[in-house]
């Protein structure tokens, strides 16, 4: 029996490490570059381990997106989607949120499900939407847009539901003698909650990257029907810098106009025709330039000493953090013959990954230490009624059992840090330079279109994809 | 670490208890695929999700098409006018397929006899190069012939959605028009509402 016991015992810790190991946090964000990229991904590809989780298929959307996988990419994406909804619509009662709830309650925060934040919710419909477009389906494209508003409205429920819920976790570590309203000193993230960036955002779930772009799409979609001048001031108010992304073509810049001359008839002498008011031939297009870099912060859960019962007792508590963002670019610029721009920074993932924190962190700081008190009261016992060594047993089992729910909470750790948007006018046929830290890309634009847009997918330094889309 | 093996975990530790997994997640019996298929009513009403549906689409091409036909633009036409049905604008929160909705009206009214149909202007490229395959030479005239409609029917798809805590309310709003391409005038409207409520349980998974 015994026996039997070990062995199921083993078999479920390799099951875990397993699950853990697949491809973890770290590997991942260290095998992008070119030459590890098509690797990772199929490797990405074909873990089974984790893919009832949201995160597994907003990670493997991105990477396909950032390989040209358009259609693959929305399939993934419609899975997390899946997921999320699944998770919306859970019943009231649900016995799963219970088994969440009483595993981030009593063992750790790892225990938790992801199901994303306000920021990730927006930006998975945004990245799908850019997915649609990239096929030539702007129609699609701007219902994932509208999708992602609608996504806002439960989060903010959600939020509502947290704050309740992190007022009464407060009450009950303050009953208990422990001082939760300040961050402890030791938690990493400390400064990074008090940037400027993260002060200066509305809220954590709108940034005005998707709304600019949503504007645009709208536009392309619609020509007639003005649907994105909503979406453009909600962008403007988020962050006045979005009147940067929209450059026209000084007049001085088209091409002069020419007069007609008639065609030469056999024996006959060309004449010029009579001077008439002559419209100048438009040649000119609209581009749009949508660059999304980097990788976002991935999130950690750390674990700090922390003063309980008055200050009586330390305990270890464990409190979600970050790890910083990889692979980012600091300046973009984009050069045609006549222009030259610097589009601006509308997407800052970072900032609203550490806003998020700190709109969350004092729920997560009360609720880790009721954990952390939790725990210390199973120990106590433990020891009372097995003596030291029951009260170390219990102290492992359940140091053990977190460590292993810690290694599985992850977020969207593919998604873009920053997202760079310019709107602006070039001629057709004319050929463009897009300058990324060091990187420079060029590309030329159609003849005979209206229009393009061009997604620039960067990785890493070395590992950059341009593609386009005309209409 | 799959969600799975989270709560195996937590109800391991938290409960004492002794290895539950058991319990597997996926592989439900499926042991012949043919003796999962059934053939259903296409008409009965289908309420798998609240999703715009097949029999959203039906009801709305059947309403559309009665009252299109009973406008006096083709009831009382001499003969029956030639009509372009243009593209129905998708403005919902969901990846309709707005061609389905056009298709579906487009055979209800040819089968009425009452009205001709232009091809699409995304088909008409593939019309023109047919065209120059048969005939020698394509002359305006009979170009404009291609391309001349009495009538040009457009549409769109809205949707608002609602929820709280309990109930997931959606509305669709289905709206079409027939205008003259001439004077750009709109000589019948008509729209085709659809609501659905769906009920969250109280205690589940």
């Amino acid at each position: 029996m015994t026996h039997k016991l070990s062995i199921i015992g083993c078999s479920l810790l390799c099951a875990l490490q397993l699950g853990a190991t697949s491809l973890d946090s770290d590997t991942l964000r260290s095998s992008l570059s070119k030459p590890q990229f098509d690797q990772t991904l199929s490797t990405l590809s074909a873990d089974t381990s984790d893919q009832d989780e949201f995160w597994y298929w907003l990670d493997l959307a991105r990477l396909q997106q950032a390989n040209g996988d358009f259609n693959t990419s929305i399939n993934s994406f419609e899975k997390s989607f899946e997921i999320l909804d699944e998770y919306e619509n859970r019943a009231k009662v649900s016995l799963r949120s219970v088994g969440s709830f009483l595993g981030s309650t009593f063992l750790s925060k790892g225990a938790e499900s992801y199901y994303g934040k306000g920021y990730e919710r927006t930006l998975m419909h945004t990245l799908n939407a850019l997915n649609y477009a990239m096929m030539g389906n702007f129609e699609g494209a701007s219902v994932e847009m509208r999708r992602m508003e609608q996504r806002q409205e439960f989060w903010l429920n959600e939020t509502e539901e947290k704050i309740k819920e992190a007022a009464e976790e407060k009450e009950k570590a303050e009953k208990e003698g422990s001082n939760v309203s300040s961050i402890p000193s030791e938690y990493s993230m400390s400064a990074m909650l008090e940037d400027d960036s993260v002060r200066k955002l509305a809220n954590n779930y709108q940034d005005p990257f998707s709304y600019t772009l949503s504007s645009i799409i709208s536009n392309i979609a619609f020509p007639t029907e003005n649907l994105g001048e909503v979406s453009l001031k909600r962008a403007i108010t988020l962050n006045p810098d979005v009147s940067k992304a929209f450059v026209k073509l000084p007049a001085s810049a088209l091409p002069p106009v020419t007069a007609k001359v008639k065609p030469i008839v056999k024996g006959k002498k060309a004449t010029p025709t009579v001077a008439q008011p002559l419209q100048p031939k438009i040649e000119k297009m609209e581009i749009t330039v949508v660059i999304l870099a980097g990788e976002a912060p991935a999130v950690k859960i750390e674990k700090i000493r922390f003063p309980l019962f008055n200050g009586a007792n330390y305990a270890s508590i464990d409190l979600p953090a970050f790890n910083p963002p990889i692979n980012d670019i600091s300046v973009v610029t984009i050069s045609t013959d006549k222009l030259r721009l610097q589009p601006p920074r509308l997407l800052q993932t970072n900032a609203m990954a550490y806003k998020t924190l700190k709109d969350e962190l004092f729920g997560e700081l009360s609720k880790a230490v009721v954990r952390a008190t939790t725990k210390a009261v199973v120990a106590k016992q433990a020891s009372d009624n097995f003596g030291a060594f029951g009260g170390l047993m219990a102290s492992l089992v359940m140091d053990v059992g977190s460590s292993a729910a810690d290694s599985g909470y992850r977020n969207w750790e593919m998604l873009p840090n920053s997202g760079y948007l310019s709107k602006f006018e070039a001629l057709q046929g004319e050929t463009f330079t897009i300058t990324m830290n060091d990187r420079q890309e060029s590309f030329t634009l159609p003849k005979d279109k209206k229009g393009v847009l061009v997604l620039v997918s960067y990785i890493t330094n070395d590992n950059i994809r341009i593609d386009h889309v005309a209409y | 670490m799959t969600t799975f093996t989270k709560l195996s975990l937590t109800t391991t530790l938290v409960l004492s208890s002794f290895l539950m997994s058991g319990c597997a997640t996926g592989g439900a019996g499926m042991v012949g695929a043919s003796s999962n298929v059934k053939y259903g009513d296409a008409k009965a009403a289908e309420t798998v999700t609240a999703d715009f549906g097949s029999s959203d689409l039906q009801s709305t091409a059947e309403t559309l098409t009665q009252s299109l036909l009973e406008t006096r633009y083709i009831a009382k036409a001499k003969q029956p006018p030639k009509v372009r049905l243009r593209t129905v604008n998708n403005l919902t929160y969901e990846h309709i397929d707005t061609k389905a909705i056009t298709d579906k009206i487009r055979i209800k009214l040819l089968k009425s006899g009452q009205v001709r149909f232009l091809a699409d202007t995304a088909n008409l490229n593939q019309v023109s190069a047919e065209r120059d395959l048969t005939t020698t030479a394509t002359t305006k005239t009979k170009m404009k012939a291609m391309t001349d409609s009495d009538y040009i029917i457009t549409g769109n798809v809205r949707s608002i959605k609602k929820a709280n805590d309990d109930v997931k309310d959606v509305y669709y709003n289905v709206s079409m028009e027939l205008v003259d391409p001439q004077s750009g005038e709109i000589l019948w409207a008509d729209e085709k509402e659809i609501r659905k409520v769906t009920a969250k349980s109280s205690m589940g998974w």
